[in-house]
């Protein structure tokens, strides 16, 4: 499955879901019993609907409500196999690094998590922020007492510095919404033009700083979801005097509950308790381990061994990259001590979609033709059947606000060649060649490539399936504007709560193929699209756009697969993991070691 | 000796050059450009050019080339991807812009954990390789011997990646008889660190114990029969004695070769058992370079695996020169 | 030596005569895949177990006990797809057999060329021989071959094609030849050197016959033994470094049949299925176990000093 996620990855839904299923339902049927047992499974409903809650300036204050049963003390072991491709905060822009860098950095708003729920709320501020002049400024106050590592106070200047830097080149792999916003541009590329970050440019003027602990933002346009944005990771502070360039995204700074003590690239991540946050700060974060100990490198398989068994350091090992390995389901599910270990939940408002490069495959024919063979089934049933989510429909996840169940073009999961070839048949040339390219990172991606070739030898159409280095296939698919494949497959999501970052970030035909990963492009839906950006009202807007999805998806710009769901796993002794319904990983914020 | 000794290093450092000038061409023809995945996915074609630059990609290969040598005799300045400049002390190995640091220092944080795969397999290697070599030239043509030589027909032709994950999953994950494959530090927790490289090194040593063995044996019996070994037994030295004393010294020059190549190979990172153990070895660093495209990594671990061959394989030569004089003025 | 005795000294081995037959079933199997593919009335590519219920799982594991083992699949299907094991497994060791055997023809090519010319030539050849076999000898080979894949497929196959099967078989065997020649190469560098020495060369030199009549008609004759001896040890080590790479991720790709391929899927779904990995890892074993025993054999036979 694609990891890198170029647009959207993060903060999904408005806020708020459903408990989280750890299933105690019993067990599926066996591999090696015959019998078509009721599957009740492990396996986490995809999509929760969320409702969304902006908390209070009540809400913000500090410390975060105690979770019943937890203690404080012990060593946490994250083991995963691979090790983060950014810490820069700057840099940093998916669920599960947003997830786990709450351990050390913090943000101007962040989500509280009780009892499952998300509530936005201030976190280095005071409140989730105040605006005025129609959406046109809007202020910040940091709150007291809150410390860098080495004791000296986070100021606003700082918060500033760091909303700055993604101004600067190397950083456009973060989130693309400051810059625009604070430049009064349409994209990232035109923002830069007026100011090339602090190295280059000095003092950026729309951020105004008037003492340590006000920031005030002045925006040309109005915008309805700073508070949202105040949320990323590029929203965190970062000191002048600690900025080490590249160095920085291998250890920064920390402001939050512990600190970096040492990061070998690929091998480990030691982080410890920084003496200088002070819980009445956070009402985010509980920081009941001493220790986390990150290590990287361990196949998930043998890491899920050690985890279930309780081996080594597996009783107080969790994932929060790694997933439960496919391989493992049944045993799983046959036994009842290692279900309980497993950490299920929908994986935010994820998607999993065939994407089409709409530059390359242009007649909707042959796009509604591949929507009809896409085998939903067989793919699903290699990446773990039901434990990799529900079949998708829609565009977007039913996690996103306002979201309305459509099905434009319904199809039996196995797909329907028969249909497939009609609409080949009435396409105005033929198409005899479609190439899929696959990051190869694990044996399923392979085995997928090989499901969707044998569907589409079906109706006549050579697949040809090529399995890249996932850094290679990140930058033939995003990189440049004439990718030589027509097909992939990407798991996404929208940046948060509410559906403004999906159509318009997305499908826009101006966008780089970073953003409008299918190069879709409709004038009739850019003239909407820039109808609706109009719009003032945030609740307005929200149900326009959810109306504009299905005229996009009329055209099948992508064949909807998956709302995805994640299960991963933790020891015995690791208490209060649970997926954190926004960035759809255990909340290593909320972990404690048990009494043994 | 002295004569020898100087012929032996200046042949070792012709081999380096030439083993670092091919790893530099063969991998710098290599797929996708390193600036591109220095500069990211999101890299417009002059920020590529300016990482090009920085990272001196616009020069020629032949002056990167000797860029590159200098650095390793007397260390260089590197510019990062945004120009900060990055001193790399000698011996400078190139500095990796994926792992943020020189490649000498991601090697050394990961040495400990290679030689120490390296040292356990060896004693595995010696006790199980010469040890059942030495028994069954003792015991030549009874059960003992074809009981020895069976076994270690088994460990040549048995792959790492089906018994290793085999008996990991046997003797690890089902049963739990071995702990799990993981690398402590030795100076911390010795008893740990043995533990837990136990089946590493049983795998890697029973493996690569089926040459030494045969050669072992073949040795001792040649030696057996030569005139000196004879010699004294005639004179009354007793069996065991005779063959500690005169037979495994003559048998052991071409042992001793193997063991310096071997040693050197598995100090240069046992890549396989890496993998299959998920030890975060050189090995490991040196396929993780590989499927991230981290070149300077890459020409890095190759030079160094090189090294500890030539070294090694120079080392044997002078141990066999030590042994056995015809060698020196041969 | 003449031939007579050699076969006569093979044959009184019986484990040399045992392993013959092993190998020699292997490659039966292999050259007649398609045939007992079509009598078996399975095919190595096809998705039996997608395409059919009741074989595998929602989660991609086989119903079956014993990974789907049954009269329709003898050796059970491969959990995922649900491939017949049984093809899979012959048309792999096809794959194993066709790249080992190339690589073999053209290491005893370059070596005997090399390794002859050299040991006949000046002293000043030699040294350079010596040189260039230190540098490959200390050359991480296993890393080159890891990296080599990528780069070839990158400069000589477009973005958008296949990367021909052909392809793929000719970039290994040209690896695994570009390293395999040197130990040949050295071995009968110094078996040449030897026999120039010997009487019959001395007397062919004396009587003016040419170099070329000497290399031809008196040394290339009295090289086979060894070549022979090197070959047959060669051809397992060089299936099983294939089934290593393949193992790796940069062998044949999908969907060639392969046996690495099956051992590295076999290692992940090792715990519900183990099935799936004593197929080939047990054909592989006893495969190269064969091999080696014949290689053994061979040497004995036609070395009558080696003490036994």
């Amino acid at each position: 499955m694609p990891v890198f996620t170029p647009r959207a990855t993060a903060v999904p839904a408005l806020a708020t879901a459903a408990a989280l299923l750890l299933c105690s339902c019993s067990a599926g049927a066996g591999a090696n019993t015959g019998a078509d047992k009721a599957r009740n499974s492990t396996a986490a409903k995809s999509g929760q609907r969320l409702t969304a809650t902006l908390g209070t300036a009540k809400d913000s204050q500090g410390p975060a409500p105690e979770i019943p049963g937890a203690r404080k003390g012990g060593t946490v072991n994250v083991a995963n196999e691979a090790d983060f491709p950014h810490l820069d905060p700057q840099k940093i822009y998916a669920g599960e690094r947003y997830s786990t860098s709450l351990l050390w950095g913090r943000q101007l708003t962040q989500y509280q998590i009780i009892h499952g729920r998300p509530r936005l709320v201030g976190d280095l501020s005071t409140d989730t922020g105040t605006s005025s002049d129609g959406g046109r400024t809007w202020t910040y106050h940091l709150k007291n007492g809150i410390a860098w590592e080495d004791g000296k106070p986070v100021t606003a200047q700082q918060v500033k510095y760091g909303i700055e830097r993604t101004f600067a080149p190397g950083f456009e792999v973060g989130p693309t919404y400051w810059q625009p916003w604070l430049t009064g541009t349409k994209d990232l590329t035109e923002a830069v033009k007026k100011y090339g970050g602090p190295k280059k440019d000095g003092d950026l003027e729309a951020i105004e700083t008037p003492d340590d602990r006000t920031i005030v933002f002045h925006f040309p346009q109005p915008q309805s979801d700073v508070p949202y944005m105040a949320s990323q990771s590029s929203s965190s502070p970062v000191r002048k005097d600690k900025d080490t360039g590249t160095g920085y995204d291998v250890k920064p700074f920390a402001t939050g509950p512990y600190k970096i003590v040492e990061h070998k690239l690929n091998k480990s991540l030691t982080l410890e308790r920084n003496p200088y946050w002070k819980p009445e700060t956070d009402s985010i974060r509980h920081a009941y381990p001493d220790r986390f100990e990150f290590t990287f490198g361990k196949a998930a398989l043998n890491t899920a061994q050690e985890v279930f068994n309780g081996q080594g350091t597996g009783a107080t090992t969790l994932t929060t990259k790694d997933k439960l390995p496919p391989e493992l389901i049944s045993t799983v599910e046959r036994d009842p001590a290692k279900r309980k270990l497993v950490v299920s939940g929908s994986q935010g408002a994820y998607t999993q979609d065939l994407y089409i490069r709409n530059d390359r495959v242009t007649d909707p024919e042959v796009r509604k033709a591949i929507h009809y063979l896409f085998p939903r089934e067989q793919a699903r049933q290699v990446l773990g059947g039901r434990y990799a989510g529900d079949f998708a429909t829609t565009l977007s996840s039913p996690a996103v606000v306002g979201w309305k169940k459509y099905d434009l073009y319904p199809v039996a999961p196995t797909g329907d060649i028969a249909k497939a070839k009609e609409h080949l048949a009435k396409a105005k040339t033929k198409v005899t060649k479609l190439t899929y390219a696959y990051p190869t990172e694990s044996p399923q991606d392979d085995q997928v490539a090989q499901v969707l070739a044998d569907a589409f030898a079906k109706a006549g159409i050579k697949l040809v399936v090529k399995g890249l280095q996932p850094g290679a296939f990140n930058d033939q698919i995003f990189g440049g504007e004439d990718s030589p494949y027509d097909l992939f497959l990407s798991t996404n999501s929208v940046d948060w709560p509410t559906p403004s970052t999906l159509l318009p970030l997305g499908y826009e035909s101006h966008l780089d193929a970073v953003s409008n990963n299918t190069r879709y492009s409709n004038p009739q839906v850019d003239k909407e699209l820039s109808r609706i950006a109009k719009i003032g009202d945030a609740q307005k807007k929200a149900e326009e756009l959810i109306g504009l999805e299905e005229t996009v998806m009329k055209d099948v710009p992508l064949v909807p697969f998956l709302y995805k769901s994640i299960s991963q796993f933790r020891g015995e002794k690791i208490g209060g993991a649970a997926t954190h319904p926004i960035y759809g990983v255990p909340a290593l914020a909320n972990v404690y070691v048990k009494n043994s | 000796m002295t004569r020898y000794l100087i012929k032996r290093v200046a042949q070792a450092v012709a081999v380096l050059l030439a083993i670092s000038a091919t790893a530099f061409g063969l991998f710098y023809a290599a797929p996708s450009d390193p600036a591109l995945i220095a500069c990211g996915p999101k890299c417009t074609s002059a920020q590529l050019a300016a990482v090009r630059t920085s990272m001196g990609l616009d020069q020629p290969i032949v002056s990167q080339f000797t860029d590159y040598v200098g650095g390793i005799v007397t260390g260089r300045t590197i510019a990062d991807v945004d120009g900060t400049p990055i001193p790399c002390p000698a011996p400078c190995l190139g500095y990796s812009y994926s792992l943020h640091q020189p490649v000498l220092a991601a090697i050394e944080d990961r040495l400990p954990v290679t030689v120490s795969i390296a040292v356990g397999a060896l004693a595995v290697i010696l006790v199980l390789g010469v040890g059942s070599g030495l028994a069954a030239a003792l015991r030549r043509g009874r059960a003992t011997d074809r009981l020895l030589s069976g076994f270690n027909l088994l460990g040549a032709s048995v792959q790492i990646y089906f018994l290793g994950y085999v008996l990991q999953l046997l003797l690890v994950y089902s049963t739990g008889l071995f702990a799990p494959p993981r690398y402590v530090p030795f100076t911390t927790q010795p008893a740990q660190w043995a533990l837990g490289l136990l089946l590493p090194w049983l795998v890697l040593g029973f493996v690569n114990a089926a040459v030494y063995a045969r050669l072992t044996r073949s040795q001792m019996l040649e030696t057996m029969h030569h005139g000196y070994v004879r010699t004294a037994r005639a004179k009354g030295l007793g069996t065991l004695r005779t063959h500690l004393k005169y037979t495994a010294r003559g048998a052991a020059g071409p042992l001793v070769q193997l063991l310096g190549l071997e040693v050197g190979a598995l100090l240069g990172g046992a890549f396989i058992t890496e993998t299959v153990f998920g030890l975060g070895g050189v090995g490991k660093l040196a396929v993780d370079a590989v499927n991230g495209n981290d070149l300077p990594t890459v020409v890095g671990t190759v030079l160094l695996a090189a090294f500890f061959v030539v070294v090694f394989v120079a080392v044997a030569d002078l141990v066999v020169a030590w042994l056995d004089p015809r060698v020196r003025f041969a | 030596m003449a031939a007579v005795s050699v076969a006569h000294a093979f044959r009184r081995d019986r484990f040399g005569i045992v392993s013959l037959g092993v190998v020699g079933f292997f490659l039966l199997l292999s050259a007649a895949a398609p045939l007992v593919a079509a009598l078996y009335g399975k095919n190595p590519t096809e998705h039996y177990g997608q395409n059919e219920t009741g074989l595998l799982s929602p989660e991609g594991l086989p119903l079956l006990p014993n990974g789907g083992v049954s009269a329709q699949h003898w050796f059970g299907i491969e959990p995922g797809l649900g491939r017949d094991v049984l093809t899979q497994l012959l048309y792999g060791m096809r794959t194993s057999l066709l790249i080992a055997l190339a690589s073999a023809a053209v290491v005893a090519v370059i070596g005997v060329v090399v390794g002859v010319t050299v040991g006949y030539l000046s002293a000043l050849v030699d040294r350079a021989f010596t040189f260039v076999c230190n540098v490959l000898l200390a050359f991480p080979a296993l890393l080159f071959l890891i990296t080599l894949g990528p780069v070839i497929q990158t400069r000589f196959v477009g973005p958008g094609e296949d990367e021909p099967a052909w392809m793929q078989f000719a970039v290994l065997i040209l690896v695994f030849s570009a390293f395999g020649w040197v130990p040949l190469a050295m071995v009968l560098r110094t078996v040449v050197r030897s026999l120039r020495e010997r009487e019959f060369v001395e007397a062919a030199r004396a009587l003016g016959a040419s170099r070329r009549h000497i290399v031809f008609r008196e040394l290339l004759p009295n090289v086979w033994a060894p070549v022979l001896v090197h070959l047959t040890l060669a051809v397992p080590a060089m299936v099983t470094t294939e089934a290593a790479l393949s193992f790796l991720g940069v062998g044949i790709n999908e969907p060639i049949p392969d046996w690495g391929r099956m051992i590295s899927r076999g290692s992940d779904v090792f715990y519900d299925d183990p099935t799936y990995m004593v197929f080939p890892g047990a054909s592989l074993l006893v495969f190269v176990l064969a091999f080696n025993l014949l290689g053994d054999a061979v040497r004995d036979a036609l070395d009558p000093h080696t003490v036994r």
